[in-house]
């Protein structure tokens, strides 16, 4: 009873227009008035406060701002320009572009709305002046950012790491891989698209142009190792690597001469209002994940789910649809927030390694980036590409299919995600 | 529903003057938000650059928490002032006109109660956060009491319920729905 008012609640708030930190909080506050604990609504503040106060999640803001600062100072059209010149010649040569400079991107930025907003500017205009519709070029955009909170760093796998209790290491080197095959499943798709629609192309850059290019973008394209590295390496923290991405983007904005005091105010300022929209939903979530805990949901949800099968790809396959289902309607950080807790007990007692889970549902509620009504990256893309909503959502809609094959092979292979974090930091206790 | 209301209206003074003032404290917890990021960004710099020579101060991770604690509560009424969190309307907007201001007033009516809860609730959490927190100390040598740390979050909640009940008052004199403010980041 009181699962189905928090999530009924949420999703009948969110619909409603309630902002979403608004609407996990009432439907937090619902669940508690209707429960024993009516009487005990002081644990909510109490909650908040304990769930923002964490030290693990201090690097969420710095993996913001490393991609923020990678936009303000340009360096996205320098990585832009260094994947046109190496696979631009390709049939659907700028949509290859498109998902490149989104994986490269995603080495520094932890964000898959920096990598809309950031690269899809430049991206879609490329696109659309090349011919390319632009809805065409908006789903593109849009569905390369998935790649984003894969690949390391990510905003969403700290999270997650804060949630399951499992390093940040290792969560980061589990979605190296899968965040790799998603890309490249895009741009297999982009061919077969690129064949049957006759997309244009354009002529193959020399190699002295890739070579100045990439020269260009050296230090932008260096950045990914450095960040993974000095984690990897031990030389520094998970918060420290952020803020170690954030000083190397400073200090790329100084070397071109691109970044002024405006765009380091905006940067800071774009940084500060996302991070404060994940911190306060958080902080309403640790409350609700009390009152799951407490209640003994996840127990009971565990207890019904084994009644129908012990089967654990049975099992798998059923939280697949329930993944994908939430991912529709929830946004990634509070689905995961609700998720998490409920789940893990349950996927513990089916044996699923928890690295392996986590990439599971980063992938799943990722998919519900560009997926209506809750896709966020369909509407920056609105925004952004100028194009509707309705129009971006159709031309994503074949993107599913690369998306989905990559994440059912994810589920159902679980080496996948877990071969190279244990290869590196060795099996997990 | 709504008030019909002269513009120049002492009801209408009253509420240009109050959002005018609701404006301007978000532009203040804005900045405030900003710089505790900026001071978080500065103590783990810090940390990082001194470490190869074995310098540390063992107060600026305490104070990094402290503010990152800060900037999350501050950001709390310019987020919602500026409307800068993501809320869906396509569904309210096909439904029509009617839809969007029944929603508006729901919406606004929400942020009432909920905050209006939280606030009840912090007495009682004011008060079971005593002591001092280890390491955020100050330049006169003391430390700064726990329940600091909620303050900017209480805060942030009674400014946001009043603008919720200015919403409701704008509503009903036929003030237009405000959009999210894309200007703040160019500032």
């Amino acid at each position: 009873m009181m699962a189905t008012i928090l999530f009924l609640g949420f999703i009948v708030m969110i619909l409603l227009r309630v902002p979403i930190s608004i609407a996990i909080g009432a439907a937090v506050v619902a669940a508690f008035v209707t429960s024993d604990f009516s009487g005990d609504l002081y644990i909510i503040p109490q909650q908040i406060l304990d769930g923002v106060d964490k030290p693990s999640l201090a690097a969420v803001p710095f993996f913001i701002m490393a991609g923020n600062l990678m936009n303000a100072v340009g360096m996205t059209d320098r990585i832009f320009a260094f994947a046109s010149a190496l696979v631009g010649h390709f049939r659907a040569g700028l949509a290859q572009v498109n998902v490149l400079s989104s994986m490269i991107f995603a080495g520094v930025s932890g964000a898959a709305v920096a990598d809309a907003a950031g690269l899809g500017t430049i991206e879609i205009k490329a696109m659309k002046e090349r011919g390319y519709r632009a809805e065409f070029a908006a789903a593109v955009t849009v569905c390369s950012a998935v790649v984003g909170p894969l690949i390391p760093p990510s905003i969403g796998l700290v999270i997650y790491a804060f949630l399951a209790q499992q390093s940040v290491e290792r969560m980061f080197l589990a979605g190296l891989l899968p965040g790799v095959l998603v890309g490249l499943s895009l741009m297999m798709f982009n061919r077969f698209l690129a064949i049957r629609e006759n997309f244009p192309t354009q002529p193959k850059a020399t190699r002295a142009e890739v070579k100045s290019h990439a020269l260009d973008g050296f230090l932008a394209l260096v950045a990914p190792g450095i960040i993974l590295g000095s984690i990897l390496f031990g030389v520094v923290t998970a918060t420290e690597a952020g803020v170690l991405a954030c000083l190397y983007s400073i200090a790329l904005g100084l070397v071109y001469r691109s970044l002024t005091l405006k765009k380091f105010w905006k940067a800071l300022t774009d940084t500060m209002l996302m991070t404060t929209v994940i911190m306060i939903i958080i902080g309403f979530s640790i409350a609700m994940g009390w009152l799951l805990a407490i209640e003994q949901v996840p127990q009971q949800l565990g207890d019904t789910l084994f009644s129908l099968t012990t089967d654990k790809h049975v099992f798998l396959a059923l939280m697949m649809v329930f993944i994908i289902l939430i991912g529709c309607v929830v946004e990634g950080v509070p689905a995961k927030l609700i998720l998490v807790p409920m789940l893990l007990p349950v996927t513990d007692a089916y044996g699923i390694d928890r690295v392996h889970f986590g990439i599971i549902l980063q992938l799943g509620l990722l998919i519900g980036i560009v997926t209506p009504p809750m896709g966020i990256g369909l509407y920056i893309m609105v925004e952004v590409g100028k194009v509707p909503f309705e129009k971006v959502a159709m031309a994503c809609l074949p993107f599913l299919v690369p998306l989905l094959l990559v994440w059912i092979a994810l589920t159902f292979i679980p080496g996948l995600s877990l071969w190279l974090p244990n290869l590196i930091l060795g099996p997990s206790l | 529903m709504s008030v019909t209301q002269p513009a120049d209206g002492p009801l209408w003074r009253l509420v240009v003057t109050v959002d005018q003032g609701l404006g301007a404290i978000a532009k203040v917890f804005l900045w405030g938000a900003n710089i505790c990021l900026f001071l978080m960004l500065l103590a783990t710099a810090t940390t990082i650059v001194l470490r190869p020579f074995g310098l540390s101060f063992y107060w600026l991770w305490p104070w990094s928490m402290q503010v990152f604690v800060w900037m999350s509560f501050l950001g709390f009424f310019a987020v919602y002032r500026m409307r800068k969190d993501i809320a869906v309307d396509f569904v309210m907007r096909k439904l029509g006109p009617g839809a969007m201001v029944a929603s508006r007033y729901f919406v606004a009516f929400v942020v009432i109660a909920v905050m209006a809860i939280i606030l009840r609730e912090a007495p009682l959490v004011l008060g079971q956060q005593v002591g001092v927190i280890d390491g955020v100390i100050t330049p006169w040598g003391w430390e700064l009491e726990r329940y600091t740390l909620s303050v900017p979050l209480f805060a942030s909640c009674t400014l946001i319920l009043i603008n919720a009940v200015l919403d409701i008052v704008k509503a009903l004199l036929g003030w237009p729905e405000p959009t999210p403010d894309h200007s703040v980041g160019d500032e």
